[in-house]
């Protein structure tokens, strides 16, 4: 198999799987700009090794870069931008939408639980990760999964946000 | 929301996201196949550990010698000293880097900070410009100019400058930006398009900025500059002597003189430096080299790269004697960096180039330089060409190499030296040295 092909069947694999990806990274950061950046460095993971990994489950290649290198990018801190000041030039038109509202809603709250939690809860109900595949890729103990997702979950239910959206 | 139906979200978490996913395939690509060679060097390199082999990292070849093979040397002895070039050769190394994210563009400037150790350079995503702060202990600091203008998006040409009290000066395209870093304000201006600029838009070619707030900005196609005054809020346009004259890179020396150095587009070849003293009439002198301006010294400036002059405030011009030979223009298009000991450094093929200012004659000028060479990178091997007098010396580098192995090179007041790799673009690194003689 040619180069060419490489990229061809490449390419077709990341327009299939980036917005899932995407998708991913920003329930894990909050931060669509990040979640992109995340994303794409998985997809260029996955490109350095397309020729061994192709033929298995490339997509859970990519899963597993975006989430370590989420946990990488949050241990180095100096790595985050920290502006200094923001001089806004023009003025931000905001989207008003139901949708946008309930979107940033969301990732307000799983922005409320602790990184841990919220890896864990995203690692579990979002991709359906067993818990034992969950410690496997965080190195961490079964139990430790358990707690944590029922921590986050039992957070989530009580969040105030959340629980005033879904009476209205 | 989810992806994957019977999955066991809460459905309070669900929300509807129609906004389009379009990631950059080609930065895909090019970043996967960084990767992909960079994994193979790893693995070669650790074989070549493991079994005891010294890899053949550099490759001296002997331009004009008739064979035309490549000799491969060992690397060791290569290092250690002086060899058949009659300059020492150092082996550098990458002591820190910092790579900015994806949806950034390259980083197209560099500036030493003259107070402390570390870096100044700004990067561009589709919609802002950030200033970064980097030091050697890994310590990255952004500014953000939010969001950007539709005036700004577009087009490359750009200067960039920041003074000792840590005030940056951006030019992009036609407009000043001001950021000043202690307090976090930022103001832009839109330069006036010069009389002598012909149909094109004109664009910011150059851009210098003095410890006591004066700031010079050179447009494209045209012969003049433009003197900006903080006070007034105002631009003051000078022409350059002759309307031929198109500025191409400008500093301030030490005693506040601009020196602006030029090309002339009548005559193919022809260089000078335009001197505004801080008092005083102007005037100009023929150099040889017009591509960078760096300040150097009390009161003189270094014109020139390939065939640099030290040029005094007062106008006194002597071309620099040193291993030029060495100095090849295609590779070397930006401003020597300013290093300690009275060294300029600048980008070569296999590396960057120490050499003296002040040496009488080319060997004691090769007694006192030393080339660093880049480690081996995505690119492949480096490859030290030595000058010959053969007519049929190859110039053109190899196709599995880099031409240059940096793209960006400029030091600090410490006289670290911290450069943008070739290799990757969006990569600030600064680079490990043994101490210099």
């Amino acid at each position: 198999v040619g180069r060419e092909d490489d990229v061809a069947e490449f390419s077709a694999f990341v327009a299939n799987n980036q917005a899932k990806m995407v998708r991913l990274a920003e329930l894990l950061t909050g931060d669509r700009s990040r979640a992109e950046d995340l994303a794409q460095h998985g997809f260029a993971q996955a490109y350095a090794a397309w020729r061994r990994i192709r033929a298995g489950e490339p997509d859970l290649y990519v899963r597993r870069c975006i989430v370590n290198a989420h946990t990488d990018w949050w241990r180095r801190r100096s790595w985050r931008e920290q502006p200094f000041a923001l001089i806004p030039q023009e003025p931000v038109i905001s989207d008003a939408s139901a949708a946008l509202a309930e979107r940033e809603m969301v990732l307000r709250a799983l922005a409320r639980l602790t990184q841990r939690e919220r890896l864990v809860l995203v690692l579990r109900f979002y991709l359906d990760l067993s818990e034992l595949e969950i410690a496997a890729q965080l190195k961490i103990a079964p139990g430790t999964v358990k707690s944590a997702a029922s921590r986050a979950l039992g957070k989530l239910r009580t969040d105030a946000e959340l629980r005033a959206e879904r009476v209205s | 929301m989810n992806p994957a139906g019977g999955t066991s979200w809460p459905s309070y978490l669900d929300y509807g996201d129609e906004q389009p996913v379009q990631l950059n395939m080609a930065a895909i690509i090019v970043e996967g196949a960084r990767l992909r060679r960079r994994r193979r060097l790893a693995k070669a390199a650790a074989t070549a550990l493991v079994c005891g082999l010294v890899p053949a990292a550099v490759i001296i070849e002997q331009a004009g010698t008739g064979s035309g093979a490549p000799t491969a040397a060992p690397v060791s002895a290569l290092w250690a000293g002086t060899n058949r070039l009659g300059i020492d050769l150092v082996q550098s190394s990458v002591r820190n880097e910092v790579s900015l994210p994806h949806r950034y563009q390259q980083v197209s400037s560099l500036v030493g900070d003259v107070t402390r150790p570390g870096v100044w350079f700004w990067g561009r995503t589709t919609s802002r410009i950030s200033l970064f702060h980097l030091d050697r202990n890994d310590t990255l600091k952004t500014w953000s100019v939010l969001p950007l203008s539709s005036r700004l998006r577009t087009g490359s040409a750009s200067g960039f400058a920041v003074t000792a009290a840590g005030v940056a000066w951006l030019g992009l395209n036609s407009t000043l930006i001001r950021i000043e870093t202690r307090t976090g304000q930022v103001r832009s201006w839109a330069i006036p398009a010069p009389r002598a600029a012909g149909t094109a838009r004109p664009a910011v070619e150059a851009l210098a900025a003095s410890a006591n707030g004066k700031v010079a900005v050179a447009m494209s196609n045209s012969s003049s500059i433009a003197m900006f005054n903080q006070r007034t809020d105002r631009f003051a346009e000078v022409r350059m002597p002759a309307s031929t004259d198109q500025p191409r890179s400008m500093a301030f020396a030490r005693d506040g003189t601009l020196g602006v150095s030029f090309t002339d587009s009548s005559r193919l070849g022809q260089a000078g430096v335009y001197l505004l003293p801080r008092s005083g009439p102007q005037f100009m002198e023929n150099v040889d080299d017009a591509i960078g301006v760096t300040p150097y010294g009390a009161n003189s400036l270094i014109v020139g790269v390939a065939k640099p002059d030290l040029v005094t405030t007062v106008g006194h011009v002597t071309q620099l004697v040193g291993p030029t030979d060495l100095i090849h223009l295609d590779v070397a298009t930006s401003a020597p960096a300013q290093l300690p000991n009275n060294k300029l450094s600048t980008v070569v093929g296999p590396g960057y180039l120490s050499y003296p200012v002040g040496a009488q004659s080319v060997t004691a000028a090769k007694t006192s330089s030393v080339l660093y060479l880049a480690a081996p990178n995505s690119c492949g091997t480096v490859t030290v060409r030595l000058p010959g007098s053969a007519a049929t010396q190859p110039t053109e580098p190899a196709p599995s190499t880099c031409p240059w192995p940096f793209r960006l090179l400029t030091s600090d007041s410490a006289g670290d030296v911290w450069v943008v790799p070739a290799a990757s673009k969006r990569t600030v690194e600064l680079l490990q040295k043994k101490k210099e003689k």
